[in-house]
């Protein structure tokens, strides 16, 4: 017995080394350099780091601060703003002091290990003119690094001059820490982008949703902040069951701006884009400035029930955002819009398509829901839509309108439109049609004017499947995994668990679930996926540093999206991220709105004005809204095509579904409504369809004027009133169009 | 002693069906644009299902959006200090209490600044009230401000010149300690004035039009429960006077609103009503002038626990001239109802998180309603004002419940298939159509659409009439039926004696169906011959749990308490064969030890043999649920409970029998048997979590080793 014993314990004690060191080798997660308490200050003087025919790039060791001359305009652009730079003096000829944050070229916000508290620092006030900071020439400009002594950190930036301005880069690798203070944030040039407060005719441009003005007319004691994660919060925090107000909108462009007056600045979060934040700090009257800037998240983050923790790694990923002056007719939104379309149509290529009149139906196979058989409670699908009926309504819908269809078919998994397994276990239910089902779907419409989609969730999941599972794979445990160990509580005793609401797919196995989900949809034959999760969520994976603070999920996106489109298939993207949508042929639920913060002032169709004419774009299902007048208005402004959510039959065991997209959407209750706002648009989308928006123009509160570039022109009135436009009068709530621009 | 491998087999069996049976899996909520449905910002829009004990919160189409947002700099202010009121006159005029600032900013009916309303002079004095929280314009163009801090009212005209002041009045019904610290008023059409006073539980201060004080109206009462009863007997007789005056009593709950409605009853809000977890019904009363609530006292408003949102703490209330109620909560909520109480949409939402979006509370403090039915609401931590306008949806479906209340069905027909159309999910559009159907004599289809509305009342009416046409089609073939069953049983009874028949003749079924007609024999016939079937028993148990989910999922709808979707056959499970081995194994260790003489065996035979009564009460349950009418529920009631007493009396007899014990020993170990059976269940947890947290611990050191 003893000799058993024995036995087994050796094995035991073998299988655990053998585990421990094939796991040490599979990802090595860097901790920060050391702080080096005895580094070298590198105090340089004035000098030219780099020049091209539009802009000098020049450090100042006077006023320590570094700036982009404008050799056309003469404009200065630096961390602070140009009226900041130059003494102003009170009426008894004392200085006026300039608030320390108009000089940061970053401002830090820190963890301190202690307490976890985290506290901001700014870099001119802590470092520049302290005196310790250190500066190095690089090929196009020059890199500035910052020594936090008293608090033991230092941050390396690097300032590169462009053909069009200036790009500042954080360069998180040489980040170094005492680890008595962990670098959390890193907010850079907050003040670049800045108007005074109360300007006239100014304003700052946040991109939440569909875009957002702010003015600068809001003045307080401290300041209203608006801050917000680009392309929306990371999901891994979001994966944990909270509360949140509603829905909302996303940042989807990594973009923002200032008009100030008759000059403007627009920046481009250019790489590191998905670890950032866009921040406003509004009329703070002890600053005297309203701002728009980024911040880059520089560990990952996750709430728990014991509050925020924080990473012990950094980001491995660049960071960078360029800043570009725009002056006169191009200092506006629109101007903003162009300068960002032309960025995009150079790095990714952008190319102009023609339209037809469409509308876009996404069909809602059917959910799971726990029922009772017998007593027994099973979790069973409830059809709504079977692939025979998808057929029939979109033959139906035919018989009535001309348009072309796009219809994307979701929640036909094995599971129905209820998350369980990752992809729908890269099935179709049996119940809604199976495999079959879509095939002959796919045969029926190929070569006719409906473009087929089958949707794909690549990312959330509730049960294991498809090589992934609940239990140890989903990096939603891996970040608590890793964030608990930074504070050595046991991992087991995280309740935060118990509130999981989804599992993510490990982010090193989402190419691989997306294989799975290419071969499926390969075998079915549809022209194209719907890749709904993966065109709009991201979220970061604690098991390997590439992927702390969502960082590199554009990368991956476009790798997996690139790689559908090399095998022939069309994509459809939802609520698309600016990469994705550049991927992808068709994007439905394009923001119409923003993310309605009480500091925004106008809403405008940002994203429309960049992508319009270049991408197929519909608006969200005008069925499910509170007030349908309102959205096919702000479609119509957009010049987004409609969409609608479809099911066939309703039964109320749907009712006992979490979802709520069964109760306004059986088709027999919807056609007369689809076919209406079709008969009445589509003169109008004829019209604007394939152009480009050339100027959109607030005319006053309520009312818009949209320029297209083949002359169309549209006035939209949102008021109660009566609206005499050039082209006729306006009704309340409607809009007219006709030829006169170009 | 029982069979070894028959109770391996039995143990196999039902370990494989709890397997079986305990399969689940989580619906969850992804916060994707689709699975949130309306994509409205923000967006909680919902309605409650009644469904029997199981009310749920469905998505629902909004009825209101969102129309404007006044911030200050749009009422004519630069600062706000503290919404604390709101109140509209018959002009459609608002006004806003800045009670803080003792400022009343009026705007008019298009939501624009129309004035200040803020130095007040009475008889050549300057009233200053700040402080003041509440604000009522009343009929004829009275403005009755609540001057909380100054104890008094001020009315005033539209223009804010004041009529009068209204103090508190000396009066022997008025406890000499009551402080008065009017919050609000309410005025009716002939002028009286209903004050509620800060923390005044004796409920609102009524004045005649003279200013005259009439007495107090409608406080709350004060439920006590048995138990409670029965402590403050326990204490009156243990604890001293001195004891006694220093324990807490309890007071009914004050209001948090008042308002007068075109029929001159007064509409009162209490807030949150009692602790979490108890019931919160008739928060919102319509009192008669006599002081009687004449809505649906069972009636619930604002949100229960655990359907989507906190419980509600109602602190407005008003009515619009449809006696249509709407509500609200301070959490965010703006509740509306018609006047039987039916919820028809929920719409606003709290900002929890200080995500600052437009049409989030911080805190709802007040709401009223413009002649166009406008909702106007303050928010005074965000000093904001938010108007929702009736949409094209809302309008259709409150004029289709308006309709169906005055008894216009077939107007109110069309609106609701409208309803429907665009919210498929409306319970109160299937109970219409149903009620419509009931009318024009469809009754099959009322049945349809009252079972989908989960309206029994309508159902039990409508399946009075189908029953009464099904018996008047085929009593007669009935009648002949049963004649001939009943002839044809004495007929066999009468022949089986003459020719001595024995129709069962297996001894053990014979016993079985004798322990219903004398117990004792049969288990005195256990107990000595070691007759009775442990297979049998079994297979009692198993028929038992059989007809009791059957009884859940085939009784008829108008016994069945919720939705069938909710039944867990696990629970049954544990309830029937569970309570049975536990009770068998337990009460064979007391009764050891008690010198009882029955062995596991009989112990099991006679619990077992007791269910059969239970199972002929299922069955007559499953029968008779389907047959009978909601009013007719008594016969169930009385078959179950003739029922369950037999099987006690079963149970009784065969125990003292087979124990051969005497009555009072017998209360004796069932008692120590139940506080046994007690511990089994504690122990049992304590293993069941111990075992889980040794696998919590095995997984953990798992997933230290894979990441690490």
């Amino acid at each position: 017995m003893n000799k058993l014993l024995k036995k087994i314990s050796l094995i035991a004690i073998c299988l655990v080394l053998v585990l421990s060191l094939s796991a040490c080798s599979d990802v090595m997660l860097e901790l920060p350099a050391v702080f080096d308490k005895d580094h070298e200050n590198n105090k340089a003087t004035s000098f030219v780091a780099a020049e091209n025919g539009n802009y000098s790039l020049e450090w100042d060791s006077s006023k320590k601060m570094a700036f982009l001359k404008d050799k056309t305009t003469g404009n200065i652009w630096s961390a602070g703003p140009e009226e900041s730079l130059e003494p102003t003096y009170d009426e008894n000829g004392v200085e006026n002091t300039v608030h320390p944050k108009l000089k940061a070229p970053i401002l830090v916000d820190y963890v301190e290990t202690e307490n976890f508290n985290v506290k901001s620092v700014n870099g001119y006030v802590a470092s520049l003119s302290a005196g310790t900071f250190s500066i190095e020439k690089t090929d196009d400009g020059f890199k500035l690094t910052m020594f936090f002594d008293k608090l033991g950190f230092s941050i390396p930036i690097v300032y590169t001059l462009t053909e069009n301005g200036l790009s500042v880069s954080v360069l998180p690798d040489e980040i170094t820490e005492t680890g008595e203070n962990l670098v959390y944030k890193v907010s850079v040039m907050p003040f670049m982008c800045s108007v005074k407060n109360n300007a006239e005719n100014s304003y700052l441009f946040v991109p939440s949703g569909s875009g957002a003005l702010i003015y600068p007319d809001k003045t307080s004691e401290v300041s209203f902040v608006y801050s917000n994660d680009v392309y929306g919060e990371d999901q891994s925090l979001n994966a944990i069951g909270d509360y949140k107000v509603g829905n909302g909108e996303s940042i989807r462009l990594p973009v923002f701006g200032v008009k100030n007056k008759d000059k403007g600045c627009v920046a481009i979060i250019e790489e590191g884009a998905e670890s950032s934040t866009i921040d406003c700090d509004i009329g703070n009257s002890a600053i005297g400035y309203t701002t728009v800037y980024n911040s880059f998240y520089i560990r990952g983050r996750q709430s728990t029930k014991k509050g925020i923790k924080y990473s012990e790694q950094i980001v491995s990923a660049p960071l960078k955002v360029s800043f570009h002056p725009v002056y006169n007719d191009e200092a506006d939104y629109v101007g903003f819009a162009n300068y960002y379309r032309e960025y995009l149509d150079k790095t990714y290529g952008l190319e102009k398509i023609t339209e037809d009149n469409s509308i876009a139906l996404k069909f809602i196979g059917g959910s799971t829901i726990k029922k009772s058989i017998l007593g027994i409670p099973m979790d069973t699908i409830v059809p709504a839509t079977t692939t025979t009926q998808v057929g029939e309504i979109i033959d139906d819908l035919q018989s009535s309108v001309d348009a072309s269809i796009v219809a994307d078919l979701i929640g036909f998994g094995n599971s129905g439109y209820s998350n369980t397994k990752v992809a729908g276990g890269a099935t179709v239910a049996l119940k809604l049609g199976g495999k079959s089902g879509v095939k002959k779907l796919a045969q029926k419409y190929n070569e006719s004017n409906v473009d087929l989609y089958f949707d794909y969730d690549l990312i959330t999941f509730t049960k294991s499947g498809l090589g992934l599972s609940t239990k140890f794979t989903g990096p939603a445990l891996s970040t608590l995994h890793q964030i608990s160990r930074h504070e050595e509580y046991s991992f087991s005793n995280n309740k935060s668990i118990s509130n999981m609401v989804y599992f993510l797919t490990a982010r090193n196995k989402l190419a691989d679930i997306a294989n799975k989900a290419l071969k499926a949809a390969k075998g079915m034959k549809v022209s194209g996926v719907g890749l709904d999760t993966l065109s709009n969520y991201n979220y970061s994976d604690f098991a390997d540093q590439r992927y702390f603070a969502k960082a590199n999920m554009k990368n991956d996106v476009l790798s997996i999206m690139n790689n559908y489109k090399e095998n022939g298939m069309r994509i459809l993207a939802n609520d698309a991220n600016d990469y994705s949508l550049i991927a992808s042929n068709v994007a439905l639920d394009i923001p119409t709105q923003t993310d309605k913060s009480v500091l925004f002032d106008v809403e405008i169709p940002f994203y429309s004005i960049v992508f319009k004419g270049y991408k197929q774009m519909y608006s969200t299902s005008l069925n499910y809204v509170a007030n349908e007048k309102l959205r096919l208005l702000q479609s119509i402004e957009s010049g987004f095509q409609l969409s609608y959510t479809l099911i066939k039959d309703f039964t109320l065991d749907l009712r006992k579904s979490s979802y709520q997209v069964f109760s306004a959407s059986v088709y027999d209750n919807q056609k007369d409504f689809i076919v209406n706002n079709y008969n009445e648009t589509k003169d109008y989308y004829s019209a604007v369809n394939g152009a480009t928006i050339i100027n959109h123009l607030l005319i006053n509160e309520d009312v818009r004027k949209i320029e297209y570039s083949n002359g169309t022109v549209v006035y939209v009135n949102y008021s109660d009133e009566d609206y005499q436009s050039p082209l006729g009068t306006v009704k309340p709530l409607d809009y007219v169009y006709g030829k006169g621009a170009k | 002693m029982i069979n070894k491998k028959f109770f391996t087999r039995f143990i196999c069996l039902i370990l494989v069906l709890s397997l079986l049976f305990s399969v689940s899996a989580s619906a969850v909520t992804l916060m994707s644009k689709d699975s949130t449905g309306y994509n409205d910002i923000p967006n909680t829009t919902f309605t409650v299902w009644n469904a029997g004990n199981n009310d749920s919160a469905v998505a629902s189409k909004p009825m209101y959006d969102l129309y404007k947002t006044l911030n200050p700099d749009d009422v004519g202010a630069d600062v706000i200090a503290c919404y604390t009121d709101i109140t509209i006159d018959n002009s459609d005029n608002i006004y806003l209490l800045d009670g803080n600032a003792a400022v009343i900013y009026v705007l008019d009916s298009e939501y624009k600044p129309l004035k200040q309303i803020s130095n007040l002079s009475y008889n050549g004095e300057t009233l200053d009230f700040k402080g003041a929280k509440g604000i009522t314009a009343s009929a004829d163009d009275k403005l009755y401000i609540s001057d909380t801090e100054n104890a008094r009212v001020i009315v005033t005209d539209l223009d804010g010149n004041v009529i009068r002041l209204m103090f508190l009045v000396d009066s022997p019904l008025i406890p000499t300690d009551f402080i008065f610290r009017p919050l609000r008023v309410a005025v009716d059409r002939n002028n009286y004035v209903y004050v509620l006073s800060d923390g005044s539980y004796y409920g609102a201060i009524l004045y005649s039009p003279t200013d005259e004080f009439l007495g107090f109206f409608g406080a709350n009462s004060v439920t006590v429960s048995f138990s409670q009863a029965l402590l403050a007997l326990w204490q009156k007789f243990t604890t001293t006077n001195a004891k006694r005056s220093k324990q807490m009593s309890k007071l009914p709950y004050t209001f948090s609103d008042l308002f007068a409605d075109h029929e001159d009853f007064i509409y009162t809000a209490t807030g949150s009503v009692g602790e979490w977890g108890e019931s919160n019904s008739a928060q919102v009363k319509r009192l008669s002038p006599g002081g009687l609530n004449t809505l649906d006292q069972s009636a619930f408003f604002g949100i229960k626990g655990g359907l989507g949102g906190d419980k509600s703490d109602i602190v407005g209330v008003v009515a619009d001239d449809n006696n249509f109620i709407y509500c609200c909560s301070s959490n965010g909520n703006i509740f509306v109802y018609d006047n039987e109480c039916n919820m028809l949409n929920c719409f606003g939402t709290l900002d929890k998180t200080n995500d600052g979006k437009v049409g989030a509370y911080k805190y709802l403090a007040a709401l009223d309603i413009t002649s166009d039915r406008d909702v106007v609401t303050i928010d005074n931590q965000r000093m904001v004002v938010y108007v929702y306008r009736l949409n094209d949806y809302g309008k259709t479906l409150l004029e289709a419940d308006r309709l169906q209340i005055n008894g216009a069905y077939d107007e109110a027909l069309p609106l609701w298939k409208e309803v429907l159309k665009q919210d498929i999910n409306n319970q109160m559009a299937y109970s219409g159509i149903s009620k419509n159907h009931l009318i024009h004599e469809e009754y099959s289809e009322a049945m349809e659409y009252a079972e989908k509305a989960f309206d029994k009342d309508t159902y039990s009416l409508a399946f009075k009439y189908v029953r009464r046409d099904f018996l008047d089609k085929y009593l007669n073939l009935i009648f002949i039926i049963t004649v001939l069953i009943i002839g044809g049983i004495v007929a066999l009874n009468v022949y089986k004696k003459k020719k001595n028949i024995i129709w069962i003749k297996n001894r053990e079924l014979q016993l079985l169906f004798k322990v219903s007609i004398h117990p004792n024999d049969v288990f005195k016939d256990v107990k000595e011959k070691q007759y009775g079937s442990p297979k049998l028993g079994a297979l009692l148990i198993i028929i038992y749990y059989v007809t009791t989910t059957m009884k859940n999922s085939l009784g008829g709808f108008l016994f069945v308490s919720s939705f069938s979707v909710n039944l867990n056959s696990l629970i049954t499970l544990i309830r029937t064969l569970g309570v049975v081995l536990l009770w068998t194994i337990v009460n064979w260790a007391v009764c050891t030890l008690m010198e009882g003489k029955g062995k596991v065996r009989e112990i099991f035979i006679v619990t077992t043999y007791a269910l059969v009564p239970l199972i002929i009460s299922n069955i007559a349950y499953i029968v008779l649920s389907n047959c009978l009418v909601s009013n007719e529920g008594a016969f169930i009631s009385i078959i179950a409970t003739v029922c369950e007493l037999f099987t006690a009396f079963i149970l009784i007899s065969g125990t003292l029998i087979i124990h051969d014990f005497t009555f009072g020993k017998f209360v004796g170990t069932s008692i120590l048997t139940v506080i046994g059976m007690l511990i089994v269940l504690f122990v049992g947890i304590v293993v069941f979590i111990l075992i889980q947290q040794l696998f919590a611990f095995v997984a953990t050191v798992f997933r230290e080793i894979v990441y690490r």
